[in-house]
């Protein structure tokens, strides 16, 4: 398995999950996926967009929108392959939380 | 485009300096979603804590993609001839490195040594700079050159692309400041036996000798 995506790699392609964004309403659900803990500028933004698309996890969408001034990205195939064994990791690390009781029961820590 | 090119005429220049593919493929994206960002704020704190993010994330961007784009080209465009020389250049100004750091950490033990004696020292602080600056040189006039005649444009243009020469430039640099600092460097004179010092401050060292 390839190691774990960078935060701001994995937010995208999470918010992604959902449907087809442009550049500005992906800002807005990743702000609102990390409770406003992520905040993008647009360079840093477009940035990891272009890594994704070279890495063939998402791609431009073949129509913009009405104005043609926003173009839009999906998850590709590949990218929904890494998306799913990146939250199975996640999922199975909360598991090993809660056995080791750090987290979700009544005396756990976090 | 053109309209969101004179809303933000400065934040525009500014997107100029990323590599010309990505201006081509994002620099309308990128305008388009601080103008959505901008026209979505509640506030004039708002806005101005956009302009902030913006402006932080701006320069920081484009080093990324400049760094980027000259780590393309050097796996995917830079001839084996110039990373072959490159590598060779940069290791000739090693010993330099090696022995002023040795030198500086065990108290100048390698002051009276033969590596501070001639012809040693001649070579690693004189010699081997001087064949890095030229094979660094030469390289880069090469492949200027041959850039200039693939891409039919002219020579000084090849010489500002600087991700396709920043290896030679940066031993170029190296090696030129070396040289300089060796010959620049008077604050101890009358060192028997360092020719570099000897020679800029022959005057100096001379009377020391004299003096014993």
């Amino acid at each position: 398995m390839a190691g774990l995506l960078p935060q701001v790699t994995f937010s995208i392609l999470f918010a992604l999950s959902l449907k087809p964004r442009h550049g500005y309403e992906l800002m807005q659900q990743i702000e609102h996926d990390s409770n406003g803990r992520i905040k993008l500028g647009p360079g840093a933004l477009y940035g990891t967009i272009k890594q994704l698309v070279n890495d063939n996890l998402i791609e431009e969408m073949p129509f913009a929108d009405d104005s043609k001034r926003r173009k839009y990205y999906r998850l590709t195939k590949k990218g929904w392959d890494r998306l799913s064994a990146e939250l199975k990791y996640f999922e199975q690390t909360v598991k090993l939380a809660r056995q080791r009781k750090f987290l979700g029961q009544a005396g756990a820590r976090i | 485009m053109k309209y969101l090119k004179t809303r933000f005429p400065i934040y525009a220049a500014l997107l100029r300096l990323y590599p010309k593919s990505y201006q081509k493929q994002y620099n309308q994206q990128i305008l388009q979603t601080l103008a959505d960002m901008l026209d979505n704020s509640s506030s004039n704190t708002e806005r101005k804590l956009i302009w902030g993010r913006t402006i932080i994330d701006a320069p920081l961007s484009i080093i990324k993609q400049q760094v980027v784009y000259a780590g393309d080209i050097m796996t995917n465009e830079t001839p084996h001839f110039v990373k072959t020389t490159s590598i060779f250049s940069a290791l000739l100004l090693l010993p330099f490195f090696i022995f002023i750091t040795f030198d500086g950490l065990s108290s100048h033990s390698l002051y009276n040594s033969w590596f501070w004696h001639p012809p040693v020292i001649a070579s690693w602080l004189v010699f081997m700079p001087a064949a890095a600056l030229l094979l660094s040189l030469g390289t880069f006039w090469r492949w200027s050159q041959q850039r200039r005649r693939q891409n039919q444009t002219s020579f000084v243009k090849t010489i500002f692309q600087w991700q396709y020469n920043w290896p030679m430039l940066a031993v170029a640099v190296l090696s030129a400041g070396i040289i300089a600092l060796a010959f620049g460097h008077d604050s101890v004179h009358c060192v028997v036996h360092n020719p570099v010092r000897e020679i800029r401050n022959w005057q100096t060292t001379w009377t020391c000798i004299k003096q014993g």
